[in-house]
């Protein structure tokens, strides 16, 4: 009989919330954020505490996803970051620290809330508005006859983890292999029902990160031992391939036996009447003509010894992971039965070869197309194989969202700045028709805007971790690095010599203000030379359309946030 | 949380303090005592002290996590891993009271680091003795030619030899269409870490990395080498003793394994094909004296003394040989298999038959056995005692408990295919020509431990036992550790075919080069596009030249710290201010050279460091210390790498509520925490 025990009823706050504890709540968790954003940000180790792995990252995606809060307003923050990095795999530190700056400086107004909200609103609007627009300064249209934009964005991806302890070098080695494994994906013609492939990353730890590579099709694991067990001694076969794929396991066990007791005549040996099944399947698949055996779980030794004889090549603990690719690529529809099976659900393969590195042995499965390939991935030790792994992850997404959507926006924190300063000289010469709109006076919408701006403005300075101060230049709007300590004067002196996101140098007679200190509104221009490219390739880029949703995830969870009044908990 | 770099490095730093008796040939040993079980364990090597602390902090995990990697995939430079770790550390820390950002510590080091193991590749010692430049001899296929460099005291920094780095068969071509992606593409700039930034080679096969290694089935004999020039005897024996580092004896014994190796395939014929680590074993013989030590063919294991009659009828017979890949037993099934836990067994008849699965399971596989005619059954797990009993009753023998590398060597020379189940045997199963022996010494069968020790020896079996014996059990593990870590070294300078001159030749050279790169930093600096700072709009890419002079200091000091204590350690000097006088001393000489590589190649080209077992240097021999190559500078990569990741970490995040709760009652949080 089970237990059974009185539900506890739930329990709300006694009052609404107060503003304090909803800023002690998120201020935690924003220190952690803040000092993990961009390339020079610092790293986190995520445990349990009692003992087991410990994951050493500065991504959003695992940070995110391995953190435990017991606040209720973080809660809704992480979950709705998780969201849109579940979609997007990139600027999710972005859209969570902007959030929470939104929420701390909106918190300061002594405004009516719902206005704030209503005003918060338009500012974003605006904001797309400008970003979608075709004349917008801070986007580059992306050309795909050059692979040098889609460098500089992977670029800036995989630059920007710093888990990874990656050289300049290898940034970009690794930079051209994902650009390759991507091309690798897209299908050669065009047509309706366009799919595109699958790139698997194959990790290997212990070798330099300049020996990884991308080969087309896949690669399976084999221990040295499994070679002369499973291929047979004429070798493995090289002309045109018949491959069967099963999906169920051919250990010769009764896998689904299902709820309830199975009453079993003691004379019925189970196993022998499963393997003799086995057999039958074997016997039928040599008949077939079927060269290349391939399994998602365990083959029973009988039967791996009885293709053996009969020069099939049996491969098995395929797992679950690569049973798609493997499908996709070779046109082999998994088998779920030990009878019965169709000579429409063989695939085909090219070639078969073995692979080696260090003391890893693959067997690497050769395609007719080119819809998948494998990405072997090296790096000294297993935490940064992961963070790296995680990286190419996210630049593969990266790009697929930029093949829809082929703009990028400008990065290392000058669309931020830009995007504040356009918005502070819109806000200051506001129409009356639309704040009558709003329903807002002058004053109000020019606070509401004054926070926006300041948190935008905030998340730039942010990038810089190591004491060195932020200016914005008043020409065009982009953010400059500067020294700390050093004089941050109307003419720019102690700046670097390019803005943030490099397509700027530093010119004579540029104006800048430190960012965060008060300037004159002005209307930030575009630059004057339209194609950027030619001249060098160390541009930092942003996704585009990552970016966009970030800024909307952002603001509207900040809306959420300011609108809760109670909480509800739920104990049991 | 900026205070939180140092938390970590000090933890480091506390750590790796442990091993400075264990860094050159004069090890001290160390008692580890677990004061719960009250167990304790005798070494003198790194890792085996890392396993055996209990490490709670997270840091404490990642250094564990590298030095089980390094340990894994080398067996060697354990010890250097360890000790640069705790010296870099503090050298790291240095530069933060230095008030020098986190970034450019990071950036600089790293480059520093690589520049430095580019340098030193001119002090490599190659292993063949003579040139063979040309491959015309090669075969008409579109293999590319391994090139060969001259001898190591001729060889200048030639970008020659750097492309040459690792010697293996780049990709054969075979008839394969490429996809049409592949195809498209031209040739890639590809600039390799350790080459500077001038030479640059082309890359011709984009999608597989120079090591990845693709062996076809029609190209068997893709390894062959055009000429067979070898090492002899003698530059063996020189190999041997300079990678000793203080294990002289045990490395006598690998010596003797690898000749006996070599011998069994070709006569007088040492490459790095012939030596094959995996058919290297041990066995270990605690308590008994050292005279028990011998290098000898075959598998030699311990077994239960009841078979001491069947081995004496077997003795000389070659035998029928049976592999087993699994256990003798009715339980076992082979992996994979689940048993579900919903089915019963019905019975059709009460009474008095008693089905007993076991008994008739070991009848069948009894007949089995003696129908086949085996002699010799090898089984990698168990076996069932009255299955046992009842094979020796006929004289058959059964050992268990034989490593997966064991029965693959004796697969290949036997011909006998490894079954899972005794219903797979077939004709390919059963081997020929095995042949096994008691082991004795001095006419008395050798006993251990109630187990009495045998020999297993086959026609062309190419598995060499070692067996090492020690009067005092405690250092048993310790000697079973240094017999694999000689074995190690001796297979990574066969492999690598070069070696590095040893006794802190490598680090000297490398502290006179950074005191170069400090001397002349604007000139190089703004040259390289490569030594930049990675984030090229930052203030420090300006800064960076003014900071870059004292975070490579920094890390000389590191390396400079290693040469004192190994100094110490070699027995040179008493103290550590005479070593850091000689160190002085030495790079001044550097200095004034006009060519340090040359220098130091003849400095320590005949270095008078030969120390025996007992500690007294034996000036009458000359003889070079060796270090292996790519172990080391693994070594010292790992070491930064861990260092540097360990300086940008600025906070632990620990998502178990229990310990929420641990924290919140212990009144010790002082706030050391915050809670999400």
């Amino acid at each position: 009989m089970s237990r059974v025990e009185a539900k506890k009823p739930s329990v709300c706050t006694t009052g609404p919330m107060n503003i304090q504890s909803v800023r002690d709540s998120l201020s935690v968790l924003h220190g952690v954020i803040m000092s993990c954003y961009g390339p020079l940000g610092r790293i986190k180790q995520v445990h349990n505490g009692t003992g087991g792995c410990v994951l050493t990252t500065s991504q959003s995606s695992a940070l995110f996803n391995s953190f435990s809060v017991s606040k209720p307003v973080a809660k809704l923050l992480v979950a709705s970051i998780r969201n849109h990095i579940s979609c997007f795999s990139d600027s999710g530190l972005f859209a969570a620290s902007l959030c929470c700056y939104l929420v701390d400086h909106f918190f300061n107004l002594n405004i009516a809330r719902h206005t704030v909200i209503k005003v918060s609103r338009s500012l974003l609007n605006m904001c797309i508005s400008y970003l979608s627009a075709d004349d917008c300064a801070c986007k580059v249209k992306v050309d795909f006859n050059s692979s040098k934009p889609l460098l500089c964005l992977i670029r800036s991806v995989v630059s920007s983890k710093p888990a990874c302890m990656l050289t300049t070098q290898e940034a970009d080695y690794i930079s051209t292999l994902i650009l390759k494994a991507f091309i690798c994906t897209i299908p050669d013609k065009s047509g309706p029902n366009i799919v595109l492939g699958k790139s698997v990353i194959v990790p290997i730890e212990g070798h330099s990160v300049s020996e990884s590579s991308v080969v087309p099709g896949l690669l399976i694991e084999m221990p040295e031992f499994c070679w002369s067990r499973s291929v047979p001694s004429s070798g493995l076969p090289f002309a045109e391939i018949k491959l069967a794929l099963f999906s169920i396991s051919l250990s010769g066990d009764l896998c689904d036996t299902g709820e309830g007791t199975l009453n079993i005549l003691n004379s019925v040996d189970t196993e022998n009447v499963m393997l003799d099944q086995l057999l039958i399947l074997g016997k039928k698949l040599v008949e077939d003509r079927v060269n290349f055996l391939l399994c998602q779980k365990v083959v029973h030794p009988s039967l791996k010894q009885y293709l053996k004889e009969h020069s099939v090549v049996a491969v098995d603990r395929l797992g679950a992971a690569l049973m798609e690719p493997v499908s996709q690529m070779t046109g082999a529809q998994p088998i779920a039965s030990l009878s019965s099976i169709p000579d429409t659900c063989y695939g085909s393969l090219q070639g078969l070869h073995k692979m080696s590195m260090g003391s890893k042995h693959y067997i690497h499965l050769i395609p007719t197309g080119n819809s998948v390939c494998s990405f072997v991935l090296c790096n000294r030790n297993e935490t940064s194989l992961k963070e790296l792994m995680r990286t190419c992850e996210a630049a593969e997404r990266v790009l697929q969202l930029t093949l829809k959507n082929p703009w990028v926006l400008l990065g290392g924190g000058c669309t931020e700045t830009h995007l504040a300063a356009l918005l502070r000289y819109k806000s200051a010469n506001m129409h009356s028709s639309g704040l009558t709109e709003l329903n807002c006076t002058a004053a109000e919408y020019q606070l509401v805007a004054d926070c926006f701006c300041i948190s935008l403005e905030a998340l730039a300075r942010n990038l810089e971790h190591d004491g060195g101060e932020m200016s914005i230049d008043l020409q065009m709007g982009h953010c400059w690095s500067a020294a700390p300590d050093g004089a941050v004067d109307f003419h720019c002196s102690d700046t670097g010599q390019q803005c943030g996101c490099g397509t700027h140098r530093k010119l004579e007679g540029l104006k800048c203000s430190a960012l965060g200190s008060r300037y004159e509104p002005f209307c930030p221009q575009g630059s004057t030379e339209k194609q950027l490219y030619p001249k060098s390739d160390k541009f930092v880029f942003d996704c585009f359309a990552a970016k966009c949703n970030a800024l909307q995830v952002a603001v509207n969870t900040a809306s959420l946030i300011l609108d809760l009044s109670y909480v509800i908990e739920d104990p049991n | 949380m900026a205070i939180r770099g140092h938390k970590g490095l000090q933890q480091l730093l506390s750590m790796a303090k442990s091993v400075n008796s264990f860094l050159g040939p004069m090890k001290s040993y160390k008692f580890v005592f677990d004061q719960t079980t009250h167990e304790s364990i005798l070494t003198c090597s790194a890792f085996r002290l890392l396993e055996n602390l209990d490490l709670t902090s997270a840091v404490g995990q990642l250094f564990n996590e590298t030095i089980q990697a390094h340990q894994k995939s080398y067996k060697t430079g354990t010890t250097t891993l360890f000790f640069m770790v705790g010296a870099w550390s503090s050298a790291v820390q240095e530069c933060l009271h230095l008030g020098i950002p986190v970034s450019l510590i990071v950036s600089v080091m790293l480059e520093a680091l690589n520049s430095c193991i580019g340098h030193v590749e001119c002090l490599q010692v190659f292993l063949r003795s003579q040139a063979t430049s040309d491959c015309t001899n090669m075969k008409a296929h579109s293999i590319d030619c391994m090139r060969f460099s001259a001898s190591g005291d001729q060889v200048k920094c030639s970008s020659e030899q750097k492309n040459i780095s690792l010697p293996h068969v780049s990709n054969v071509r075979t008839t394969f269409e490429c996809p049409a992606a592949f195809r498209k593409e031209m040739s890639l700039q590809y600039t390799g870490t350790n080459v500077p930034k001038t030479q640059t080679y082309q890359r011709k096969r984009l999608f597989h990395s120079r090591h990845l290694a693709e062996e076809l089935s029609s190209f068997r004999d893709v390894s062959e080498k055009p000429q067979t020039s070898t090492l002899n005897n003698e530059t063996l024996d020189g190999l041997a003793k300079g990678l000793a580092h203080g294990y002289q004896p045990v490395m006598d014994l690998v010596k003797k394994a690898v000749i006996l190796q070599c011998a069994e395939i070709k006569e007088n014929l040492l490459d790095k094909s012939s030596f094959n680590i995996s058919r290297l074993e041990t066995c270990s013989l605690p308590g008994l004296s050292e005279e028990h030590t011998t290098v000898s063919t075959g598998y030699t294991t311990l077994v239960p003394p009841e078979s001491a009659v069947a081995i004496a009828h077997l003795n000389g017979q070659p035998l029928r040989i049976l592999l087993v890949d699994g256990e003798l037993t009715e339980r076992h099934r082979h992996l994979g298999f689940n048993n579900p836990d919903n089915i019963r067994m019905v019975f059709e008849y009460a009474g008095n038959e008693k089905h007993n699965l076991e008994d008739s399971w070991i009848g069948r596989a009894y007949e089995k056995i003696i129908q086949a005619n085996i002699n010799l059954i090898l089984v990698r797990g168990d076996v069932c005692p009255v299955l046992l009993k009842q094979c020796i009753h006929r004289n058959i023998l059964i050992v268990t408990q034989v490593k997966q590398n064991i029965l693959q060597a004796f697969s290949e020379c036997t011909g006998a295919e490894p079954v899972t189940y005794l219903t797979q045997m077939n004709t390919c199963s059963v081997g020929n020509e095995a042949f096994v022996t008691l082991c004795t010494k001095a006419n008395s069968i050798i006993e251990v431990g109630q187990k009495i020790v045998i020999s297993i020896k086959a026609k062309k079996l190419n598995l060499i036992t070692t067996i090492l014996s020690s009067r005092t059990p405690a250092t048993m593990q310790a000697i079973e550790d240094q017999f694999w870590t000689c074995a190690y070294r001796l297979h990574h300078a066969l492999h690598e075919e070069k070696v590095f001159y040893g006794a802190g030749a490598i680090e000297l050279l490398c502290i006179s080069h950074l005191q170069k790169l400090v001397q002349d930093p604007l000139k190089s600096y703004k040259a390289n596009d490569s030594t930049q700072f990675h984030c090229l709009s930052s203030w420090m890419t300006e800064s960076a030249a003014y900071y870059r002079a004292p975070i490579i200091r920094c890390l000389a000091k590191g390396l400079y710290k290693y040469i004192s204590v190994l100094l110490c350690n070699m027995g040179k000097f008493l103290s550590e201010l005479d070593s850091v006088t000689f160190i002085e001393n030495e790079l001044q000489n550097i200095i004034q050279n006009s060519s340090p590589t040359d220098y130091i190649r003849d400095e320590y080209s005949k270095k008078v460091l030969f120390i025996d077992g007992i500690g007294i240097p034996v000036t009458s021999q000359s003889l070079p210390v060796y270090d292996n190559v790519i172990p080391k500078q693994e070594a010292w990569r790992r070491a930064l790498h861990l260092v540097l990741m360990v300086l940008q970490t600025d906070a632990e995040v620990i998502t178990n509520s229990a310990v929420h709760n641990q924290i919140l009652l212990s009144e010790s949080s002082n706030g050391e925490y915050l809670f999400l």
